[in-house]
């Protein structure tokens, strides 16, 4: 713009210049041009290439144009130099123009050259600063990894820290034994896992476990629903460092972590026997057949039920109770052996709550539509979930000897019943029966002292009678009261120095002057109740006095020794008894003579006889009538009812 | 008696109290003879400060209200009434009882005798054993 400025300011002041010489119009004006336009020629001339527009030819004929204008008049004369001029800086303004619009359009040219070269330079650039962003954020991802995994490794020191213990008890173990992570990588191994394969145990550590078999990753696949895999025993195939095979019984199990979530799983192997087919199979089916022969003679029912009641196996032994065979058994539901179905479900309702139950009584369908009387003993099996997944049980029926055990103990307890009432019946009937007997008793004598003067001797000798009665029949309550206090009285037990105690017995007695007794010598003691087997010696003896028919009495106490018991008798010279009366003797309140001839209650053998058991001995007689009677018994050593 | 002070007797059957008044009599015994029926009504007599305490108590064991062990086992938690002796006179011969009433410091068991001769024997064995025993000098 400067220079169009510049080349219309040049002309401006060629056109004044021009106006000016017009008015002055002197030859000099001319030559000055002259020289002007030269100059101009000579400017353009050394600014344009040889073949411009102002070749020669051109320059020629503006001369001419120059010459006639000069020549066509007078006025003409004076102007056309200016003319000239003006058509030449017309000429030269163009040119110039020319010139500026050349120069331009290079300029452009260059300007949208250097453009292209700074956008690529800038793409360049930008392309640079994307990668590098990238680098960063590789570098960022880097860090953050190495963190993360720097996190890892300080939980699975602490985890390995925690496992510290299980290592141990691996290390323990003497099977091969391999605990891996999640994710199936090996985290610890003991010695005996590493020498199955034939290296170190360092070398299994980080490694797959599918690595060394390959159902291993099938495990780990599998871990949420390891009721798959876990206490089942998988048969796998792991391989020697020197290619020899191992065949193996793996079993593995999920461990949890304090949190109850699933933190490692542990494999156990164990070699499998390697056994020839043949020989294994031929054994195993010998076993087979041996317990089956056992379980089809045991005479109680084996049955497996399933949760639902269905009959899974049942032993043979069934046939003995029910009509239906096993085998159709099998598969039908549990509660057709029952003969009431309520007993059924109350059983299972009270195994479901206690787990296991011993002879629970129930009743089954015997043959011929009889009900058989039944325990069970059964118990409940529970699946991994810790459901209940089976019944296993014994049935056993409940035999006749059973029935009978079981009404023999109830007739002992009724018996210790009646016992008690009849005891307490004694001792009450005693003391209130014979208060009313010796208040007669008492009464008959003082009337017989006071009004002895008054009295007939007929009277006084039905008087006397009636004192005897009463004191006869204070001596039957007497009697009945000792007898069952026999039973009821537990005295102390005591070592009894028998010689001793039979001398004592015989000051105490005042034993007739007719009558001598004979006491065997050195009796060994005995462990008893003293008052009792004083009580039997007494009544013996004293029977023998009370009998006795001879003049000179003898009674003769011996004794033997067997393994397990003594032997006493009691033997006099006295009438003896009729062999026919040896049980009636023996029964209470039976005598053999009438009591007025011999007052006697008639039970002192019946006492006897009942201490004489109580103690677990046994009593009897032997007697030649009129010629003397031999009581014997026997006593088990340490006399104790207990041991018998 | 040694002394004049009263014989208490626990009976509740009238003949036998009767047969115990006159088997004392018959050996000699002039003391007061004070009869109780039961072991409460006994009681209530010994724990009356105003009634002379007793010499010695023949106790009868059926007896109905209180039995004989029953008042045994109350005048020996009673420091006061202690030191009585107690003779049981009684148709029992549970051998039970005996220990029982053993354990509970009588000075003697005696079994009634249907035989009222025997009875009065029975007193004068006490009689004896009374005259030659020493007791305490009672307190009350």
């Amino acid at each position: 713009m400067k220079q169009k400025l510049s080349l219309f300011f040049i002309l401006f002041a060629l056109i004044s210049i021009f106006l000016q010489a017009q008015e002055t119009s002197n030859s000099n004006d001319f030559d000055a041009l002259m020289q002007e336009k030269t100059k101009h020629d000579s400017i353009i001339l050394s600014q344009t290439s040889p073949d411009n527009i102002f070749d020669p030819n051109t320059n020629t004929q503006s001369r001419v144009n120059y010459n006639n204008m000069y020549r066509s008049g007078e006025s003409m004369q004076k102007t056309w130099p200016f003319l000239i001029l003006l058509i030449i800086a017309f000429i030269l303004v163009i040119v110039l123009l020319i010139i500026q619009f050349s120069l331009r359009k290079r300029l452009k040219t260059i300007q949208m050259i250097e453009e292209k070269k700074s956008q690529h330079k800038t793409r360049t650039l930008l392309k640079s600063i994307e990668t590098q962003k990238q680098d960063l954020l590789r570098l960022r991802n880097i860090e953050s990894n190495y963190r993360s995994m720097q996190a890892t490794q300080e939980q699975l020191k602490e985890k390995v820290k925690k496992s510290e213990l299980l290592q141990k008890a691996i290390i323990a173990l003497k099977y091969p034994v391999v605990l891996t992570n999640l994710h199936g990588i090996i985290i610890f191994c003991n010695l005996e896992f590493a020498e199955m394969h034939g290296h170190k145990a360092s070398d299994f550590l980080g490694k797959k476990i599918s690595t060394v078999f390959p159902e291993g990753a099938k495990i780990m696949n599998t871990i949420d629903n390891r009721q798959d895999w876990e206490n089942k025993v998988l048969k796998v195939v792991t391989r020697h460092k020197n290619g020899t095979e191992n065949n193996l019984y793996c079993k593995s199990a999920l461990l949890l972590d304090a949190d109850n979530k699933p933190s490692s799983i542990l494999t156990t192997f164990d070699a499998i026997p390697e056994v020839s087919q043949d020989e294994s199979t031929v054994e195993y089916e010998k076993t087979c057949k041996e317990k089956l022969k056992i379980f089809e003679n045991i005479q109680d029912v084996y049955y497996e039920v399933s949760i639902n009641g269905y009959i899974k196996e049942i032993s043979h032994s069934i046939s003995k109770i029910s009509d239906i065979p096993r085998e159709e058994l099998i598969g039908k539901e549990m509660k057709i052996l029952y003969a009431n179905d309520e007993q059924r479900k109350n059983f299972v309702a009270a195994l479901k709550k206690e787990q296991d139950l011993n002879d629970y009584e129930i009743s089954l369908k015997g043959k011929n539509g009889s009900v058989v009387p039944c325990t069970i003993t059964a118990r409940l099996l529970l699946d991994d979930d810790k459901m209940p997944s089976s019944i296993v049980g014994s049935i056993r029926k409940i035999s006749q000897r059973n029935k009978v055990e079981e009404i023999s103990n109830k007739a002992i307890e009724d018996l210790k019943i009646v016992n008690k009432d009849l005891l307490d019946f004694a001792y009450i009937t005693s003391h209130d029966l014979k208060s009313p007997l010796r208040a007669i008793n008492t009464l008959a004598n003082w009337v017989m002292m006071d009004e002895e003067n008054k009295m007939s001797e007929e009277a006084k000798g039905q008087m006397q009678l009636l004192i005897n009665r009463t004191e006869r029949m204070h001596n039957l309550i007497d009697a009945i009261f000792d007898y069952t206090n026999i039973v009821s009285f537990e005295g102390e037990k005591s070592n009894v120095e028998m010689n001793k105690m039979l001398a004592g017995l015989q000051n105490r007695m005042q034993i007739p002057n007719n009558i001598s007794i004979k006491v065997q010598e050195n009796i060994p003691s005995l462990y008893f109740e003293k008052s009792r087997i004083e009580q039997v010696f007494e009544n013996l003896i004293d029977n023998s006095i009370k009998f006795m028919d001879k003049d000179k009495g003898l009674i003769v106490i011996e004794w033997a020794e067997r393994p397990k018991e003594y032997e006493f008798s009691v033997t006099d010279n006295g009438p003896g008894i009729d062999p026919k009366y040896f049980d009636k003797v023996f029964q209470i309140f039976q005598t053999l003579k009438p009591r007025d001839e011999v007052e006697g209650v008639g039970i002192g053998l019946a006492i006897v006889r009942k201490i004489i058991t109580k103690y677990g001995g046994k009593i009897w007689l032997k007697s030649e009538p009129g010629k003397g009677l031999a009581v014997s018994f026997i006593i088990p050593k340490n006399g104790n009812l207990e041991s018998v | 008696m040694k002394n004049s002070k009263p014989i208490l007797v626990l009976e509740d059957d009238i003949v036998d109290a009767m047969t115990v008044r006159r088997a004392l009599k018959e050996n000699e015994i002039f003391n007061d003879v004070i009869i109780k029926k039961d072991g409460e009504d006994a009681l209530q007599y010994l724990q009356d400060e105003s009634n002379e305490r007793p010499a010695i108590i023949l106790l009868d064991l059926n007896m109905p209200r209180m039995n004989g062990v029953e008042f045994l086992k109350i005048i020996r938690s009673d420091e006061r009434l202690l030191t009585i002796p107690v003779v049981v006179l009684t148709t029992s011969r549970s051998e039970q009882d005996k220990i029982d009433t053993f354990k509970l410091g009588i000075a003697g068991y005696m079994i009634k005798s249907v035989n009222y001769q025997e009875f009065v024997k029975i007193i004068k064995t006490i009689k004896n054993y009374w005259e030659i025993s020493e007791f305490p000098e009672s307190k009350g």
